[in-house]
């Protein structure tokens, strides 16, 4: 029977491609990497996450949060006071290298104190922080069009602990989004109740993170991600990045 | 069958996680090599792939069927590392001045793996529905599922595919008569 071009193109596909399945073995080696902590109890949302728990190297920090307390002896110039203070035990800037989408990057973090009592560096030149109404919002400078916003809000809630905001933080997630995941406890990027949601899987699908952190005062740090599914590799580790230097600073009046 | 692995890997059992792989792989290392014209970046986006298949099957409605839902995580996959790496070469350069050609002797290659380099000279929008359709042998309406477009579309790009590749071959056809 005469071979169609159809029949060729067939061909030249698959004999094109055979040499493409020698990977099959080290690829799944790959994927059962990145699965198998699931299997321990050690839940990793994904891929992204491994990458981010690798790096960035920051000089000269540990990755526990600190808390430090300080006294101040004139209420007016409390405020002023701390953040100078923050101001002297922090370095202002750091060189960190963190991974984006498979490539090393040197990236220049600069310090941001909040009055809400904590401290934390980020990246100026792909995002800018504004506190406004007792919420800090560092926000990426280029949006994407036609997807959602990219952002990382932070609140405190005063009078209530992670385990006990969790639950309403969870329904009212849940109601918004297709697919809810509970992690729970983590410690990367920072230790938190962990819990996120997805909407759809396509490139501007909403992806929304929740890491809710003890303030060691019987409240909690909310801090919320948003951005689009497309840019969990690229915002998605960068803002995990930012809160692998979250520090709580305890101020004492 | 299917479905049954698809229940087991919603459940959580790792064994049937690999049971799936092991169906899938080989087809799937296929086509992300043909798509992104590397081997290397075909092992990447397989990985992922099934990374995000492991995470999101919990929404995977048992009902519908799984490759075309796979094979849109895929592509994604094969278009976001084929972004990263740069951009697409027209095979219409190719046939207007045949310079790339020109270099190799055209005499060492079968027929087929002439074909198989002009697959890959062709635009994404043609080469991926190509691939789909006479690598993996999806359906028209299938290929529109997964790429989220229009039947017609479909037709329209894998007629198109189709021509530029019938041409540059006959140009090759002349060229061998001309030596």
């Amino acid at each position: 029977m005469r071979e169609t071009f159809d029949d060729k193109i067939t061909e030249a596909l698959k004999k094109g491609t055979e040499n493409a399945v020698k990977y099959k073995d080290k690829v799944w080696e790959g994927i059962r990497i990145e699965i198998e902590p699931h299997y321990r109890g050690v839940r990793r949302m994904s891929r992204k996450n491994k990458k981010s728990n690798k790096l960035p190297k920051i000089l000269g920090t540990g990755a526990v949060a600190a808390v430090l307390a300080f006294t101040f002896f004139n209420e007016t110039h409390t405020g002023r006071a701390a953040i100078d203070k923050i101001k002297e035990m922090f370095v202002p800037e750091k060189q960190i290298v963190q991974e984006i989408e498979g490539s090393k990057e040197d990236t220049s973090m600069d310090l941001k104190e909040s009055k809400m009592g904590y401290i934390l560096y980020i990246d100026e030149e792909r995002y800018y922080m504004e506190q406004k109404d007792g919420v800090d919002r560092i926000v990426a400078k280029h949006q994407p069009e036609n997807a959602p916003e990219v952002y990382m809000e932070i609140s405190q809630v005063e009078d209530k602990s992670p385990e006990e905001l969790a639950g309403e933080l969870k329904s009212k997630l849940k109601s918004e989004v297709q697919t809810f995941k509970d992690i729970g406890r983590v410690s990367e990027p920072l230790d938190a109740i962990f819990f996120y949601g997805l909407n759809g899987s396509s490139w501007d699908s909403k992806v929304v993170k929740y890491y809710l952190v003890d303030n060691t005062k019987g409240g909690t740090f909310v801090i919320k991600q948003q951005y689009f599914f497309e840019a969990a590799e690229g915002h998605g580790v960068r803002l995990d990045n930012i809160l692998k230097e979250f520090r709580i600073v305890e101020i004492e009046e | 069958m299917e479905k049954d692995i698809l229940k087991r890997v919603k459940e959580g059992d790792q064994e049937a996680f690999e049971e799936l792989y092991n169906k899938y792989a080989d087809y799937a290392l296929r086509v992300a090599a043909a798509i992104t014209r590397s081997e290397a970046s075909a092992a990447d986006a397989v990985q992922e792939a099934f990374i995000r298949v492991y995470h999101y099957i919990v929404d995977f409605d048992l009902n519908r069927p799984f490759q075309p839902w796979f094979y849109r995580i895929l592509i994604n996959e094969c278009n976001r590392l084929m972004k990263k790496k740069g951009k697409t070469v027209s095979i219409s350069d190719y046939l207007e001045n045949d310079m790339n050609f020109a270099k190799d002797d055209l005499h060492h290659f079968e027929e087929y793996e002439l074909l198989y380099r002009a697959i890959g000279k062709l635009e994404d929008i043609n080469r991926i529905p190509i691939v789909l359709k006479y690598l993996k042998g999806f359906t028209e309406a299938e290929i529109a599922e997964i790429l989220a477009i229009n039947q017609n579309t479909v037709k329209s790009r894998l007629y198109k595919g189709r021509q530029k590749l019938r041409k540059f071959m006959e140009s090759l056809g002349r060229k061998e008569a001309h030596r």
